[in-house]
């Protein structure tokens, strides 16, 4: 990957881009509430439904599919609505389907304004049109190709992303502190990795995401009394 | 006029300073003035200000104009850093009330380092009571400083935890230079015409000018003069 590549990869997957993903818990902030997560190792396992359970056959599978269609000659504008209300349609809790939706909306934004790409530019119509929902997975595919991040590379990027977002509500919720952070993100690399070549291996039209438990817990999280993240 | 977006104030100051009383009670004056008004509000830990709002503007303002955003645990991020979500809901709102006047952006309660993203708000108030100390504003801190206009709320309570108005007046005064500063009693209402009537010079000028003002920066043009201040201060 050349230098201005890495460069872009950093700059799409850190926690300063302003997507607003980090007011999302995807579920944690439930499970911390009602006591099933209470420790360093608990975070840990959910970290790994999360990655391998979601991600793998869901946004990061769709990151990847879109990635394909966005970098294709010509661009596929229609496979990426296809791939875009698919991957909307497997998030099951209203706040992961929104919350997926105003990220996406933003990346898709940012991108645009910071790479005037067309095929970025005609994603952020569709959304505007409210032909396609955006999601957050599918937006940073495109994304990345508009900045000129490898596929592989961008699936592994949004995986870290993923990874350290989630690791981050669990401090901000008191369960686990910096330097516990910082080793679970090291050892979800191995999980990271596996994620990114299930995702490049599945098929674009059978996303099947399947992480109930946390699903469960977004879908509680809709009539929780206490809420800092918006799932 | 038609096709231009709504101007967009942003409402920031401590936890219990009186920003939800602000908005409920500006609300009604802006309706009267004949302006279109929604509400978004950045809670921290639950929907407790916007239901707040909601129920007191019951029957004033429609409920569903105003929405809550969730900020992570991060009410500084999700107004300066990274205001996408609230972006994301000024997008939904806008579309849904095209004909909006005012957006009023409440953060949530932060402290005095809090300032707006100029990405996300034309002009940002800054609401400060006399009950958490009158020696706030010599603290200085970015909020104070650069918001479009710094509002002294609770001057009422003064007499009861020993705050010196004229202090909090001279040190505001030394602070702010040519910006503006206002003393209030929001629950009386004390203030509030003049706190509108900056908020309608500021959207005149922001209309005049055709694009939002660049920086964060206080009003250029519609401050009021020092004097008025110390008046406000002798009409509590």
């Amino acid at each position: 990957m050349d230098e201005r590549a890495v460069l872009a990869m950093l700059q799409l997957a850190d926690s300063g881009f302003p997507s607003g993903a980090y007011t999302l818990s995807g579920g944690l902030e439930t499970l911390v509430e009602e006591g099933i997560v209470r420790g360093a190792e608990d975070v840990a396992g959910c970290l790994r439904s999360m990655l391998l359970g979601r991600s793998a056959r869901g946004d990061l599978a769709a990151l990847v599919a879109a990635h394909r269609a966005a970098a294709g000659d010509p661009p596929d504008g229609e496979a990426i609505v296809v791939i875009d209300r698919s991957l909307d349609a497997t998030k099951l809790a209203a706040e992961e389907r929104v919350g997926a939706r105003r990220v996406g909306r933003r990346i898709a934004l940012e991108a645009e304004r910071l790479t005037g790409s067309a095929i970025v530019h005609q994603f952020s119509e569709a959304i505007a049109a409210a032909t396609t929902p955006g999601t957050a997975a599918v937006a940073t595919g495109i994304a990345a190709v508009a900045m000129g991040i490898p596929e592989h590379e961008a699936a592994l990027a949004a995986g870290h992303a993923s990874a350290l977002a989630f690791l981050t509500v669990a401090v901000r919720l008191g369960r686990i502190g910096h330097g516990d952070q910082q080793r679970l993100l090291r050892e979800a690399g191995e999980t990271i990795i596996h994620a990114v070549d299930i995702a490049q291996a599945t098929d674009a039209r059978t996303f099947r995401p399947f992480a109930p438990g946390l699903d469960i817990a977004m879908a509680r999280h809709e009539t929780a009394p206490g809420r800092l993240f918006a799932s | 006029m038609g096709s231009r977006r709504p101007f967009r104030v942003g409402i920031g100051g401590p936890v219990g300073s009186g920003k939800t009383t602000l908005i409920e009670r500006i609300v009604p004056l802006l309706l009267a003035a004949d302006r279109s008004v929604v509400v978004v509000t950045n809670d921290i830990v639950t929907r407790e200000d916007e239901m707040h709002v909601r129920v007191a503007l019951d029957g004033i303002l429609d409920g569903e104009r105003v929405v809550g955003v969730e900020t992570g645990a991060c009410p500084h991020q999700a107004v300066r850093e990274d205001p996408s979500m609230n972006l994301a809901v000024l997008a939904e709102l806008e579309g849904r009330y095209p004909e909006t006047d005012y957006v009023l952006l409440e953060s949530g309660g932060d402290n005095l380092t809090l300032t707006f993203s100029p990405e996300l708000v034309d002009e940002s108030l800054y609401v400060i009571d006399v009950a958490g100390g009158d020696k706030i504003p010599r603290k200085r801190g970015p909020g104070l400083i650069l918001c479009g206009l710094l509002v002294i709320n609770k001057t009422d309570l003064a007499p009861y935890v020993g705050a010196d108005l004229a202090r909090m007046d001279r040190d505001s005064a030394a602070i702010r230079g040519s910006s503006p500063y206002l003393f209030t009693d929001a629950r009386a209402g004390v203030g509030l015409d003049r706190l509108v009537g900056h908020l309608e010079l500021a959207r005149d000028a922001w209309l005049t000018q055709g694009s939002p003002r660049p920086g964060v920066s206080g009003v250029s043009g519609v401050s009021d003069p020092p004097h008025d201040h110390r008046h406000a201060v002798a009409g509590r």
